[in-house]
């Protein structure tokens, strides 16, 4: 991780202090991981976001701005000199200020007639495409987290063209950039902590813990839901091409914009699969076919009219 | 028509630099084909195009790098792009980076005739059988380069409006195209300053050779074209879809159907079917060269707009 090293003048100082306080009551640091949650090294971690119960009021935003921002940091540029409340975004988009939004749909209304909220952020894709693409190598997976060694970054971007999500932006510094994200608050995991957007969420729409645990629970919820006469259904729970971010909807994903995550997000194999399968060597082979076919017909022209030009006896 | 690019490529993850290296990228590859495949039909008939393939080959091929690296958030760490060999990227670094000293021994093979001198500093020049070794590889590798400008794109799985193989086949076809016709360029300018007649003759024939081969190649071109819109239009991703509209009746419609169709296809492809027809009449023959550099920059300026019309639309629905 980069550690952009500054001088910590009075006015950063402050900043961090402010920073400090607005987090401590927010209860940034306050609720502890339970045990089942701090998973062995094995254990991948997971997310689960209920939509049925979120209430759109952005705290989870805000928490991670907060964390994330803070100086000396593994983000310590993020907020620089932006501390403090800005115009929310028209329409809210994921950008190097935004790990996570929340998007409302005012289109839709949940079954007992609520307005609707979905998240958006990094999924911590299984089988992550930024990962396969990255020439650097600077991507690697954590317990179930996408991480970024900025370190190695290039800063090509392939990573942010990749993701289905959109969930990668790049962000620029004076003659540096990389690409920024989620990362499930790791320095917060380690010290038994939950993310700061689960930490703060005032109505259970998030949680956090090993996805086993948040798997179950979510289909549990579904079941909970079905119960009560809803629909419910459960997005980025598979095995296969799933996610690290788990979603439990009364309204069909499709509506949200989320499609199945089989159609995105590709099998490991699939790289160079799809470099011979897609008809990429075909076609490839088929260019230059095209161009040698017409070179040997040239030849033979050029043959014809000099055996033409040899006089008869 | 600059300020347009701008604004639109303002936001984008890949935006005007990309699209230069993936033209440069194109037009490098393309340009050692055609030196290679000039070599082995022609034997030494046709020397000067192959010198200056392997001219424009290496400039072009070290202009892609360059903008790769002015694109790049962290260019001093370029070494570590070998790192992953399932990466499309490390791909195209692997053989930018070997064309380029594979570029500059073949080209230390084909020195310029108005340098007498150099010769001497290069006596390996007169064989030929080694350098046709170099061009077996120029023609492996250049096709990699070419193909790659395509396939980067193409493997790129979150944007559905590059996920099919006509990609490669356009920016494929489109960089033996440009090559061709930077070196149609080159013969055209040097053909009006030649003084022999004998010399004349040979650079009308050089360029005739090189327009009939590109009126093949922009007739692909504009058939792969017309057909990536009309898979693309009938797609079952919407921003597949979007990204077409936006292509050609959207933000980009103008530069697509002018600066790309117009000029870099239908203008040249007339030019070149008029040379290739009556070009070597006596009543066109003052006029080849001049014919052959307006096609020439037309389509050089052509693929350019292509290259750029293909990245910005293909990532435009989800930025906006």
């Amino acid at each position: 991780m980069t550690n952009v090293e500054r001088r910590l003048t009075r006015r950063d100082f402050l900043k961090v202090f402010g920073g400090g306080v607005a987090a401590s009551f927010m209860g940034l640091s306050s609720p502890q991981m339970s045990s089942s949650g701090t998973s062995s090294a094995s254990e991948t971690y997971a997310m689960l976001y209920d939509n049925t119960k979120c209430i759109g009021c952005n705290a989870c935003v805000v928490a991670c701005r907060l964390w994330n921002g803070r100086l000396g940091g593994r983000f310590p540029f993020l907020l620089e000199d932006r501390i403090g409340p800005q115009e929310p975004p028209e329409e809210p988009k994921i950008d190097e200020h935004h790990f996570l939004v929340i998007v409302p749909h005012p289109e839709l209304r949940h079954q007992d007639g609520r307005g609707v909220f979905q998240r958006r952020s990094c999924m911590h894709c299984v089988e992550p495409p930024c990962l396969y693409v990255c020439p650097t190598n600077a991507i690697y997976q954590y317990k179930g987290i996408n991480l970024t060694d900025y370190d190695r970054c290039f800063g090509c971007q392939y990573c942010v063209i990749a993701c289905p999500y959109k969930a990668r932006v790049f962000y620029e510094g004076e003659g540096w950039g990389v690409p920024v994200k989620c990362w499930f608050c790791l320095d917060r995991l380690e010290q038994g902590l939950y993310p700061a957007c689960v930490s703060v969420c005032p109505v259970g729409a998030l949680d956090f813990g090993t996805r086993d645990e948040m798997v179950a629970k979510a289909y549990a919820r579904c079941d909970e839901l079905r119960a009560e006469g809803r629909e419910a259904y459960v997005w980025g729970a598979g095995e296969e091409h799933g996610t690290n971010v788990i979603f439990v909807s009364d309204v069909p994903f499709e509506e949200l914009g989320l499609p199945e995550p089989e159609m995105r997000v590709p099998a490991p194999e699939a790289y160079p699969k799809l470099f011979l399968e897609r008809g990429g060597l075909a076609t490839f082979g088929g260019a230059a076919l095209i161009f040698l076919s017409f070179a040997l017909w040239r030849r033979s022209r050029i043959i014809k009219a000099k055996v033409k030009e040899i006089p008869r006896g | 028509m600059i300020e347009m690019i701008e604004l639109l490529s303002e936001e984008l993850p890949w935006g005007l630099t990309i699209a230069l290296a993936l033209y440069f990228g194109g037009l490098g590859g393309g340009s050692f084909i055609v030196a290679a495949v000039t070599s082995f039909i022609s034997g030494e008939e046709f020397r000067d195009i192959m010198k200056f393939g392997a001219y424009i080959g290496l400039i072009a091929t070290a202009l892609c790098g360059t903008f790769l690296a002015l694109h790049a958030g962290h260019p001093e760490r370029l070494l570590y792009m070998y790192s992953n060999p399932i990466s499309m990227i490390t791909f195209g670094t692997c053989v930018i980076s070997s064309i380029l000293p594979i570029g500059l021994i073949y080209a230390t093979f084909l020195p310029p005739d108005s340098l007498p001198w150099l010769k001497s500093f290069l006596p390996w020049s007169v064989y030929v059988k080694p350098r046709k070794f170099f061009e077996l590889l120029l023609f492996i590798l250049g096709s990699g380069l070419a193909g790659y400008t395509g396939f980067v794109l193409g493997i790129a799985w979150a944007q559905p409006f590059w996920e099919t193989p006509l990609i490669t086949v356009l920016f494929y076809v489109s960089g033996v195209s440009t090559a061709l016709m930077a070196i149609g360029l080159c013969i055209a300018i040097l053909r009006l300053v030649q003084v022999t007649e004998e010399s004349k003759k040979l650079f009308v024939e050089m360029m005739h050779r090189l327009d009939v081969a590109d009126g093949y190649m922009l007739l692909i071109e504009l058939g792969a074209a017309m057909l990536y819109l009309y898979i693309m239009f009938n797609n079952p991703s919407e921003i597949a879809r979007e990204s077409a509209a936006i292509l050609a009746f959207g933000e980009l419609a103008p530069l697509f159907w002018g600066g790309f169709i117009f000029l870099g296809l239908i203008i040249p492809i007339m030019l070149v079917v008029l040379l290739a027809w009556k070009g070597r009449t006596a009543a066109f023959i003052r006029l080849y060269a001049p014919l052959m550099i307006v096609a020439a920059l037309c389509v050089l300026i052509g693929g350019a707009f292509m290259r750029y019309c293909f990245l910005v639309a293909g990532q435009l629905p989800v930025v906006g």
